[in-house]
């Protein structure tokens, strides 16, 4: 049992940190990029549909208070809206069948809108600044990330057969 | 309820979680942008997987542009080669003009400080939330690097200053075009003297100039004064883009910074700054 948490514990670190890379690399390749694709988002909903609602929210809050470390923002802006996306996507995808391609990406979009109109809420309220008027590329980034998440899901699928 | 049935208790731990991150939240709204702990723990812990992912396609992306371009990279080493030639002898001969004037130990002590008071650095990532706020460098308090140092563009036009949170390899840069950003700036025609501050936007804002005030031109090149003892004076900024005065105290004046985003690789810290200096 301790094992199997070990590993689980590791596999999400994991996660976490080629979340974090992959976000790197975005910035390096092209700063509008890191505005279409949300990485810490990917791995959170990644983390809820693989493992569960607790899993999700874990990792919600890592990668969020993550997020914030590297943005002159304020400290867990991301980590609330990442904690409370990992959760509810994690509960809601033990309540229904996510093998199909298409049901996931719907499932996904909802919650990576979700977590992006939060955030926005929680930013606007604080900072009174509209990030939707100045990055309409915002506006992109839960289909993008909802796809790209949705593709990984069903890739890791029997990584996560093999680990286990 | 034993501890353990507790910890099982979904709903009890993402309600933890929740509060937790409600927590840190309300710790940090009454710091400003001065850094909690464990933001700086999960900065100083993350920054050298940002410096290790940037590092490796860096790498990679110049060893295949290096292959590409091998035969290209010959003949720009032959060029480079007889432009250093020239610039040798450019340099000789503006090096005896200098002696002409000054003490060779003089010139000597003005070499030395010029040579160690610029740290070229590599940013390595850019802010989460909204990339017109901060950076991250590649150079630390390992390197000398302390907060608020002036950092330039390769061509030297200013771009920031360094802040908190500082690891040893890596730090923060906030960048002009933040909300967050000050630098005491004067108008290069008309000598007019203002705030420059970003408006998160990609654009910055000359604030405190009374509407009634005749100067600010449009296209006019903005400059750092010097008197916030931060910047030193005469780095380039921007150009005024436009103005408006019509409405309140003071006159609206829009610069358009002289930074780009997308060549944003390589930057200078300049560690003489007034900053250093106290």
């Amino acid at each position: 049992m301790r094992t199997v948490r070990i590993r689980k514990g590791l596999v999400l670190l994991l996660m976490l940190v080629l979340a974090f890379a992959f976000y790197s690399l975005l910035g390096r390749l092209n700063p509008n990029l890191i505005v279409f694709i949300n990485t810490f988002s990917m791995a959170v909903l990644l983390a809820a549909i693989i493992y569960g609602e607790i899993e999700g929210a874990v990792m919600g809050t890592v990668a969020g208070l993550l997020a914030d470390a590297f943005s002159d923002g304020v400290f867990g802006l991301s980590g609330l809206s990442l904690t409370i996306t990992g959760f509810l996507a994690g509960w809601f995808a033990q309540k229904i069948n996510l093998n199909s391609l298409g049901k996931r990406s719907v499932m996904l979009f909802f919650f990576s809108l979700f977590q992006l109109l939060l955030w926005v809420v929680l930013y606007n309220f604080i900072f009174k600044n509209s990030l939707l008027y100045s990055r309409p590329g915002l506006y992109l980034q839960p289909v993008i990330t909802a796809i790209i998440t949705s593709l990984l899901a069903g890739l890791l699928r029997p990584v996560k057969k093999a680990v286990d | 309820m034993s501890l353990s049935r507790l910890a099982k208790n979904k709903y009890l731990i993402g309600g933890l979680l929740l509060v937790f991150n409600l927590i840190l939240i309300s710790v940090q709204i009454p710091l400003g942008s001065k850094q909690t702990l464990l933001e700086k723990l999960f900065f100083t812990a993350f920054s050298p997987v940002q410096r290790a992912a940037v590092s490796a396609f860096n790498y990679v992306t110049q060893g295949w542009h290096n292959i590409r371009s091998l035969k290209e990279a010959q003949k720009e080493n032959q060029e480079l080669k007889n432009q250093i030639f020239f610039l040798n002898q450019e340099k000789e001969l503006l090096l005896e003009k200098l002696r002409l004037s000054l003490a060779q130990l003089e010139l000597e002590k003005n070499f030395q400080s010029l040579e160690s008071s610029i740290l070229p650095a590599r940013v390595i990532g850019l802010d989460t939330a909204n990339y017109f706020r901060s950076a991250v460098i590649d150079r630390g308090s390992d390197d000398g690097v302390t907060k608020n140092l002036a950092v330039c563009d390769r061509f030297g036009r200013l771009v920031g200053k360094t802040a908190e949170p500082i690891s040893g390899q890596t730090a923060k840069v906030i960048l002009i075009t933040s909300e967050e950003s000050g630098v005491a700036v004067i108008s290069a025609s008309d000598r007019l003297p203002g705030i420059l501050s970003g408006d998160g936007q990609g654009k910055c804002l000359v604030k405190y100039v009374m509407s009634s005030s005749p100067g600010g031109v449009v296209g006019d090149e903005i400059l750092t004064s010097g008197y916030d003892q931060i910047f030193p004076p005469g780095l380039k900024v921007g150009r005024i883009a436009w103005i408006t005065s019509q409405a309140g105290l003071f006159k609206k004046i829009v610069v358009k910074p002289y930074f780009d985003f997308k060549e944003l690789g390589l930057v200078a810290v300049l560690r003489t700054g007034q900053a250093s200096k106290r």
